[in-house]
């Protein structure tokens, strides 16, 4: 049961999870959620490729997505912030400014 | 009794037998535990991240995926990523979420816009019609009109693209299961102190030959310096136990190899151990040998079984962070300062010109005081906290009101009672 391709199956069936999150709701912070979860659907692949072939190295590109994905959500809430602070909204379908 | 009772003891109980059964499976046998964490945590993690994407209060969200991010650090453990279970709970669920949870309450940014999750659902998003709008002024309606039905149609194709090779084109063995034979061949090594720094290294090889599958054979024999081989329940040779003090230079390991010529598994653990020479400063746990065989037996048939070359350990990821990939290491400590510095300068917010002073209350909360407190200020009644630059501004001259009676003072409602 515990085999490298049962954890992928799970990990792709996280990652689409969380793709439906991000493509299905309208709120900026539920989507910055759902990518967290893609992000850590990911992470679970490299864990099972580093046990599989045995290269600690995985833990490392593990350690650099979660210092990234820190920085990422940091980026990410400030936007939102400020955005919120204009438009008094999370709706993304309100964010028109680069719409051409 | 109600049913929610009943209901709510028949789960303990189920779940109890279940712990129950567990336990007992895990005495007999290590690696079902790993197989029940696994279980358990696979699907506990889809369930909690599907509730995750689908609630409405953000709060609620964040909770479950808390859930998920807990499931997915008993993953990594039962991967033999003990470190990065550990930040997994540090710094995903201790940090990353909190932020969240920060911002959803001090920006009171409360539950999605109805509307707009109803808009998703209708599919009337930027003007666009629904099925039944069309299908009523006869433009016929494409079946895949809504957002939401879009998004679960894509990402279950994604799924299903994700899955398939997995399942059809994967096969053969490192692929379905983690067994012993795809252990590294770096050695567990421990150290032994004694008093004049770590002289010994106990080097652990695990030995493979690729061609039959089979263990291979090694010759016994052997010096002051290396053992003979330890060897396993079943007679195998799994390792050399090598004393050797200091770092070794390419000459010295090329001539121990020498010693035994051919033996292609004795020149590996001899490279690993020249490898491992560097480590000598670092403490090193000292195992004893029984310690060693009851570790590896116990993890013998389990994914656990990895440890023994102390993979996923701090040391060994702090080495390899250190070591074979500093470089990206100092990136990252770059990236994080350039995400710390765009998060200050995006949140910051915007003043006016002249903005900027002292926030000074305009109405306590005593109602007698409001009189004394106004005079005092010079300011006026108003809510909350107002801005006064011209109180940063010593040079500015202080404007005193004359005091008003007592009477006034504390005459609040003004009726002159």
């Amino acid at each position: 049961m515990l085999t490298p391709k049962n954890l992928l199956i799970l990990s792709a069936v996280l990652f689409s999870t969380g793709t439906y999150g991000v493509l299905a709701r309208r709120n900026l912070l539920i989507m910055l959620l759902s990518i967290e979860l893609m992000f850590n659907a990911v992470m679970l692949v490299i864990a099972t490729m580093a046990r599989m072939f045995a290269d600690s190295g995985g833990h490392i590109f593990m350690l650099m997505i979660i210092a990234i994905s820190a920085a990422e959500v940091a980026v990410g809430l400030s936007i939102l912030i400020a955005l919120f602070r204009m438009k008094r909204t999370t709706n993304p379908m309100d964010l028109t400014a680069l719409r051409g | 009794m109600n049913k929610n009772l009943i209901g709510a003891i028949g789960a303990g109980l189920i779940a109890l037998a279940a712990v129950a059964f567990v336990v007992v499976k895990a005495l007999s046998d290590a690696a079902f535990v790993d197989e029940a964490i696994f279980l358990a945590a696979s699907t506990l993690g889809i369930a909690l991240s599907v509730v995750a994407v689908t609630r409405k209060n953000p709060v609620y969200a964040i909770l479950n995926l808390l859930g998920v991010f807990v499931m997915m650090a008993a993953l990594f453990f039962v991967l033999a990523a003990d470190m990065l279970a550990v930040l997994q709970i540090l710094v995903y669920a201790g940090a990353i979420l909190m932020l969240f949870l920060f911002v959803i309450m001090l920006f009171n940014l409360g539950g999605s816009d109805p509307a707009a999750e109803a808009s998703v659902v209708a599919g009337t998003e930027l003007g666009r019609k629904t099925a039944d709008e069309a299908e009523k002024t006869g433009e016929g309606g494409f079946w895949l009109n809504t957002p939401k039905l879009r998004a679960m149609v894509f990402s279950m194709a994604l799924a299903a693209l994700l899955i398939m090779p997995i399942v059809f084109l994967v096969h053969g063995d490192p692929w379905e299961s983690f067994t012993p034979r795809h252990l590294p061949t770096r050695p567990m090594f421990s150290g032994v102190e004694d008093g004049n720094g770590l002289r010994e290294f106990r080097v652990w090889i695990v030995v493979e030959d690729t061609a039959t599958d089979a263990p291979a054979p090694v010759a016994a024999g052997g010096s002051t310096l290396i053992s003979s081989g330890e060897k396993d329940a079943e007679g195998t040779t799994v390792g050399y136990r090598i004393t050797w003090s200091g770092p070794m230079s390419d000459e010295q390991r090329d001539a121990l190899i020498e010693t035994r010529k051919g033996d292609a598994v004795f020149a590996t653990a001899v490279k690993q151990l020249q490898g491992m020479a560097r480590w000598q400063q670092l403490e090193l746990g000292g195992m004893t040998d029984r310690e060693i065989t009851a570790s590896r037996d116990r993890y013998k048939h389990s994914p656990m079984a990895v440890k023994r070359d102390g993979f996923g350990s701090i040391p060994r990821v702090g080495w390899d962070l250190f070591d074979a990939y500093l470089i990206p290491f100092e990136f990252v400590s770059l990236i994080l300062l350039a995400g710390m510095v765009g998060a200050v300068v995006l949140a910051l917010r915007k003043r006016a010109p002249g903005e900027g002073g002292p926030l000074v209350p305009t109405k306590p909360v005593g109602d007698g005081d409001v009189s004394l407190f106004e005079r005092h200020l010079g300011a006026t009644v108003g809510q909350g906290l107002v801005h006064r630059p011209e109180l940063h501004d010593v040079s500015a001259p202080v404007e005193h009101k004359p005091a008003p009676d007592d009477d006034a003072i504390y005459d609040t409602d003004g009726d002159d009672d």
